[in-house]
Order: structure tokens, then sequence, then C-alpha cells
């Protein structure tokens, strides 16, 4: 099992860059190719920002956890994505899509725990 | 890391879903589609490839990481484990052109298996039977999530 320490920083380094997506999601309805201008697009920057500094996060955990172990665990960013979406983008999720879900907090636990 | 994949995917998918509004759905399209498909789905496989080894030399960089900034700058494993992933969200993007992205995504958690194997040779880590199992689980949902309606 992570250690306490390990996994707090690990859950906080996915929401960073859960909220990263949500903001790269609202810059990408103004994204275009103009990438000078797109350095005015606050929301790409602040959604990549936020992007890198989870990623900074996960490259210092792969210090201290087998990679094996930390890789899959990283999908509870998609859970964090889709209450996100859900919550601050308005978007509609289905059943099956809560189904999944449900099936990686399941796998989550079951590499993290055991 | 995989969240880049996802924000890039979001993007992806408002991309694809601009160009089929405007296709016409006649039967030649529709058998130029599955072969575009086909191809969408080659491409994704390479895909996975490069993210895993992105992240194998991810792992060899961080195991040597020095919070200096020689240290962070000069390490090659963590630069090629940067240009491999890099690689991965282009060919992503790619495949996502030609094919619908819920035909996509279930292969995207193909990368699970490959660091898994990756890791077990190169790095000797192994999974236990449960954990392997928690991996089949997350295999399961994130096929769900992005291949669902």
């Amino acid at each position: 099992m992570l250690p306490l320490f390990a996994l707090v920083l690990f859950v906080l380094g996915t929401i960073i860059g859960a909220y990263g997506s949500v903001y790269l999601k609202l810059g990408a309805k103004e994204f275009n190719f103009n990438l000078i201008k797109q350095l005015r697009n606050k929301n790409v920057i602040l959604g990549l920002f936020l992007v890198g500094f989870s990623t900074i996060i996960y490259v210092l955990l792969l210090k201290a956890e087998r990679l094996s172990i930390l890789y899959p665990l990283t999908s509870l960013g998609y859970v964090w994505v889709a209450l996100f979406s859900v919550k601050l983008l308005k978007e509609k999720m289905s059943l099956p899509k809560w189904l999944g879900v449900a099936f990686i907090i399941a796998g989550i636990f079951l590499i993290s725990f055991f | 890391m995989s969240l880049i994949y996802l924000s890039i995917l979001q993007g992806a998918d408002l991309l694809v879903m601009k160009k089929e509004s405007g296709m016409s759905r006649s039967k030649a399209s529709r058998s130029r589609i599955k072969q575009d498909r086909l191809s969408s789905i080659s491409i994704i496989v390479v895909c996975t490839i490069f993210t895993s080894f992105g992240q194998l030399f991810l792992k060899l960089g961080a195991n040597k990481l020095q919070f200096s900034l020689q240290g962070i700058f000069l390490n090659l494993p963590l630069a090629a484990g940067i240009i491999f992933y890099a690689v991965g969200a282009v060919l992503l993007i790619y495949s996502l052109k030609k094919a619908d992205l819920s035909v996509i995504y279930p292969f995207v958690s193909l990368s699970f298996i490959w660091v898994s194997i990756l890791s077990y040779f190169f790095l000797h880590e192994s999974l236990s039977i449960i954990q392997f199992a928690g991996m089949l689980c997350i295999i399961f949902g994130v096929s769900l999530i992005g291949g669902g309606r």
C-alpha cells in the first residue's frame, strides 16, 4: 500500500490535472492554431499550467513508487473529470459511463490497498 | 499524464463531431468509414506503445531525478519520456481525425497492459493477482467511459 502522504499528494495531483482539463475544454472553444493569439487565451494557459503541475507531481511520485502501480492509478483523473464535467460544464453522463466510473474506483481500490 | 490525453480527446471530439455533421452517409462512404476505422485502430495501437515507452522513460528519469537545473535539463530518460509521450499524443489526434472517439477510446487503455509488461521486463516490478484484477477493472471502466454513449 502507498504511504498516506503519497496517496494524498497523488489524489491532489489528479484533482489539479482534472481542473486543468476543464479549463482546456473551456479554452478549446476559442482555440485555433494562431499560437501567438492563444497566449491571451486565459483558459488554455491556465489549463496547460494545471496539467503541467499535475505532471510534475506525477514524476515526483514516480521517484518513490513502482510504475506498474502508479500508472493505472492515474485513471482516477477520469473520475474527477467525469464529476467536474457534470458539475461545472453541465455535460450529461449516461448510465454506462457512471458504471465505468464505478469500475475505475473499484480497480484503484484493488491496486492501492492490496 | 493521462489527463493531457483526456483534454486532447475533448478537443478532438468537437472536431470529429463538426466533420461528421457535414458528411453524407451514402453506401460508398460507409465502406470507406470502415477502412478508415481499421487504419485508425492500427495507429492507436502504435500510439499506446509510444505512450507506454514514454512512461517507462519517465520512470527511469524520475529514478535519477536531482533537484538542480542541470539535474533536470540533462536528464536524458526524462526528456526521452516527454518526447515519446508527445509523439503518442500526436498519433492519438491523428487517429481521431478519421474515426469516432467511442471506437478509439477503448484501445487507449491498451497502454495499461503495455506498461505492466514493460515494467515487468525492464524495471523488474511485478503485480499481485489482486492488483492485476484491479488493472483489468480499470481497463473495463475506461473503455466504458470513453466507448459508451
